[in-house]
């Protein structure tokens, strides 16, 4: 079996596990009527509620009708308002994309960079000032540093919004609290990784051959380094989304993190199990993107063992 | 000082083949790194002319500076080392030369090869990018005519279907198929000069000589002159036209490959070539005392003095220079005469046969009961991944091997890496699992699925690794690790423990004062000879030495050497002596078992093994360990036909 479709097939278990794994917990988590209704209803009105959910039936029976309504991209109606969920959802799905998306760019474009020069200049000031900072950044809470943004650029110098998500401004501030851990996180992955490619002899093998330190660098320290980097970009990726609660709920941005928040606090379990499910999914498809990208980059993934392959 | 260095330019000329203009000259070089505990000088004061088309080999020990000054002269030392005096490459000032000039130098005059062949190569680029990036680097090439140079480079390294190479990864090559891509590699910038920094340490035997011999050949061909770095002396004798014997950060004698060996002057190069086990003679081999000094802690004068059974007080006060005696240079003031008997013709005093005293005390095998008895031994091991639906690879470490030991008997068992000589000796252990077939130690068996009573089986048989630093807790005193199987075991009181401990310390050469030092005080030989100490405190009947002396300095291998001899000869003891080199084997060893893709292919005494091989692997094994002081011309050939080393799998025989 190749790479690449032994990946996608172990992807795929991965997905379905998660799946029946969201279907037992909501389950288990105690009677829906219950904790929808509230105890002091009389019976028949709890048995009419949880037979028109269709608690009543066997637990294989309400199995197979969940993925049939999964499969049919039917995911049920928030019971707070009666509107389907795949809309609740799908309105506040491109605020969070929008967010993370930017706090990713950030997190890269400043702490890959970072982690190199680090690395490169090694035991130097640089170095040891770049680590601080990073230190500092991963061990900051969020939403700690997210109020002090709010209080220095929104309170004191009132230059940007404190909440909402009406206009390009209103991004700056989330998106700083968010990039500015994963920039930490990856600057020390980086700088890690990049050290350990740089004592590797095929780098002075290179420029024995007459390669300068910079060509060095781009062509065989960088890919080295960047594999290990990837692995971190991946859970970065997956930790995006679930991270997405706090920030959101500081800057009062409407996301899906500040919709689980209210949903869970709702007990509106449709709007719990979707976004739930939307989790797992993005872990399993930022692991299945970084496993692919691996098989791309190393050889080694991609082809056979010694003797095998090109023999 | 001006005149010192003309005198050095006159004298480093000397002995030279070839009078044209150097490639390389270094005069008055020295080198080392700035570190935060001070200035540290690895390579003093130096004079090298280098010929075009010699070759010359840099000879010393780990600390001699033999690696560090080749890297230093093309700038590749790093960034916190320092030069001084001056050197020049095809007549190019290398003191005043910038990153610029060296990046320019780097490749078009001086190319390097490293130690270990794979690690030398990116993992994720395939040997065409490789070649094909240096190629362009170097010339105008379009894409094609690069593909085309870097196939023809490919086939000059010896390798039969280039085209198929090109798109094959370092991980898919063994050890020599690198180091061969390695070599095509620094060919393809067609360099003046070839710097090769241990070529052939990382590879096995067999391979050593193929890597060699394309290695002369390379140098007769396209006209090159050849580096060769190395502390192997072996070697050297095989290719080098002129020797520099580096120790301490000096040469201490220079002179041509035969003079050198015919009547070495230098007391340091006659203590060396006497240190190494001699094939053709099983005699001890010398060991010198003490240990190579680092370059923290060199002697004011001359290095070796310290060491040197005829130094007097000027040696040590004063450090002497490089001067003529006989066809070398040599920097010593009580060199060896031209009187003294030839090398390797007969013991000299002082020498003992390390095994007559076993072959006088024991009769032959056959008339006592054996100690170890292995009968059809196998052991096996999954390689790689398992995948769906499908059993994994297995790879047949030992298969179906039978062998006996009678006490106090000697037993070498060589092969190659991968042959599966260590598993063999971890199966003798209990470390590792028996699959078929038994091992008897004394009144103990060891089947498969058997428990291993492994309290009982440490007090028969005890092991000593490669390794002696990675083998010994870094936190403990030494006496305390010695003392502690005994402890484990619940023997004695712990006052005698130590006791016993120090008397074993004392009878491997460890001195008193060492007693409570941590590992990291003692250098490789000493921590070797604790780790000995260590396996003989429970008195065990057997000892397994896998590759006792690989890890240490050629000058320290002979006292481990000494060590084993000693120990072999005063309690009795059974060795199982497993190594891939040969010569160490037929030293201690009386009878010798060779190994290849996990069977047993000959068995027979060290004599016989070594002087009239059977198996052709035998005599392919014996000609590579082969230094070359013995008359044995047609096995010399017998491995140079194979290409790559597909004759030689890694391993036994795979099973997909």
């Amino acid at each position: 079996m190749s790479y690449a479709a032994t990946k996608l097939a172990r992807a795929l278990i991965t997905g379905w596990l998660a799946v029946t794994l969201v279907f037992v917990m909501l389950r288990l988590s105690g009677d829906p009527a219950l904790q929808i209704l509230g105890g002091d209803l009389p019976p028949e009105t709890l048995d009419r509620f949880r037979q028109r959910l269709g608690l009543d039936r066997p637990i294989w029976t309400q199995y197979v009708a969940y993925w049939s309504d999964l499969v049919r991209g039917d995911f049920g109606q928030s019971f707070r308002d009666g509107r389907d969920v795949l809309t609740v959802v799908g309105d506040a799905l491109p605020k969070t994309g929008l967010l993370m998306g930017t706090g990713f760019l950030i997190a890269v474009v400043i702490g890959i960079p970072a982690g190199i020069i680090a690395a490169l200049r090694h035991g130097t000031g640089i170095d040891r000032s770049l680590m601080i900072g990073a230190s500092i950044g991963f061990s900051v809470p969020n939403f700690f540093l997210a109020i002090v943004l709010i209080l220095l650029f929104a309170m004191h110098w009132r230059i940007l919004p404190a909440g909402g998500s009406s206009g390009a401004l209103h991004l700056i501030l989330p998106a700083l609290t968010v990039g500015t851990y994963f920039a930490a996180m990856l600057a020390r992955f980086a700088r890690a990784s990049m050290l350990d490619v740089l004592d590797r002899p095929f780098l002075d093998a290179a420029r024995a051959r007459g390669f300068s330190a910079g060509q060095v660098l781009r062509r065989h320290a960088l890919p080295n380094a960047a594999l290990p980097t990837i692995t971190i970009c991946g859970l970065i990726v997956g930790g995006l989304m679930g991270g997405a609660a706090v920030v959101e709920t500081v800057f009062a941005w409407p996301g899906i993190g500040r919709l689980l928040v209210n949903a869970v606090a709702a007990r509106d379990m449709p709007v719990v199990q979707l976004i739930v499910l939307l989790l797992a999914f993005t872990m399993v498809a930022t692991n299945l993107v970084v496993d692919l990208l691996y098989g791309w980059i190393d050889p080694r993934l991609r082809t056979g063992p010694a003797g095998g392959g090109a023999r | 000082m001006a005149a010192g260095v003309a005198d050095g330019a006159a004298e480093a000329t000397a002995g030279r083949p070839s009078s044209a203009g150097p490639v390389l000259s270094l005069r008055a070089y020295s080198t080392g790194f700035d570190t935060g505990a001070g200035r540290l000088t690895v390579v003093d004061t130096i004079d090298l002319d280098v010929a075009r088309g010699e070759v010359i080999a840099l000879v010393g020990e780990s600390g001699s500076g033999k690696s560090v000054v080749c890297r230093s002269f093309i700038g590749l030392a790093g960034a916190n080392s320092w030069r001084r005096g001056s050197a020049s490459l095809c007549g190019i000032d290398l003191m005043t030369a910038s990153e610029r000039d060296f990046v320019r130098l780097r490749g078009a005059k001086a190319a390097m090869i490293f130690q270990d062949p794979v690690a030398s190569l990116d993992p994720l680029q395939s040997v065409g990018a490789h070649l094909m990036a240096t190629l362009r680097r170097h010339f105008d090439l379009s894409p094609q005519a690069a593909q085309d140079r870097a196939i023809a480079l490919l086939r000059q390294v010896g390798f039969p279907s280039p085209e198929e190479r090109l798109a094959a990864y370092p991980h898919q090559l063994s050890g020599g198929m690198s180091q061969r891509v390695a070599i095509a590699l620094a060919l393809a910038s067609e360099p003046d000069l070839l710097i090769a920094d241990e070529p052939t340490t990382a590879l096995d035997v067999t391979l050593q000589g193929q890597v060699l011999d394309l290695l002369s050949r390379l140098v007769r061909e396209n006209g090159l002159t050849l580096i060769l770095v190395t502390h192997d002396l072996g070697i050297v004798r095989r290719i080098a036209d002129r020797v520099a014997i580096l120790y301490a950060g000096r040469i201490v004698e220079l002179a041509p490959t035969a003079a050198l060996f015919e009547q070495p002057r230098h007391r340091y190069t006659r203590a060396l070539l006497d240190a190494r086990p001699n094939l053709w003679r099983p005699v001890l081999p010398r060991a010198i005392h003490g240990e190579v000094p680092s370059p923290w802690t060199r002697p004011p004068g001359c290095a070796f003095a310290p060491r040197c059974g005829h130094a007097d007080g000027l040696c040590i006060s004063a450090r002497p220079d490089l001067r003529p005696v006989g066809a070398s240079l040599t920097a010593c003031r009580h060199p060896v005469g031209d009187r003294q008997a030839a090398p390797g013709l007969k013991p000299s005093n002082g020498e003992t046969t390390a095994m007559s005293g076993e072959a006088r005390r024991h009769s032959p095998e056959g008339e006592r009961t054996p100690l170890l008895q292995i009968r059809s031994a196998s052991r096996s091991f999954r390689i790689g991944r398992h995948a769906w639906f499908r059993r994994a690879p297995t790879i047949t470490a030992v298969d179906d091997v039978s062998l006996q030991l009678v006490p106090g008997e000697t037993l070498g068992l060589v092969g190659e890496s991968g042959c599966g000589k260590t598993t063999l000796g971890r199966l003798v252990m209990g470390m590792t699992r028996l699959e078929a077939g038994s091992v008897r130690i004394g009144g103990e068996a060891l089947t498969p699925g058997a428990r291993i009573d492994r309290a009982a089986l440490a007090c028969r048989v005890q092991i000593v690794f490669q390794d002696p630093r990675a083998a010994l807790d870094p936190r403990l005193p030494v006496a305390v690790q010695v003392a502690e199987p005994l402890r484990v075991h619940r023997r004695h009181e712990p006052a005698q423990r130590r006791t016993l401990a120090t008397r074993l310390l004392r009878a491997v050469g460890i001195p008193s004062h060492l007693d409570d030092a941590l590992p990291e005080e003692l250098s490789g030989g000493q921590a070797q000879r604790v780790v000995i100490a260590r396996a003989l405190v429970l008195d065990p009947q057997l000892l397994v030495c896998d590759e006792p002396t690989s890890a240490l300095d050629v000058s320290v291998q002979a006292q481990v050497i000494d060590v084993l001899a000693n120990v072999q000869r005063d309690r009795g003891l059974a060795l199982l002596l497993i190594s891939h080199d040969l010569a160490l084997v037929r030293v201690l060893a009386r009878r010798i078992a060779v190994m290849r893709g996990g069977r047993i292919v000959e068995v027979g005494t060290a004599e016989q093994i070594v002087e009239r091989p059977r198996h052709p692997y035998t005599r392919a094994l014996v000609a590579a360990c082969d230094d070359g002081d013995a008359p044995m011309p047609e096995a010399r050939n017998a491995i140079t036909c194979a290409p790559g080393n597909a004759a030689y799998p890694i391993a036994g025989s795979v099973h997909r």
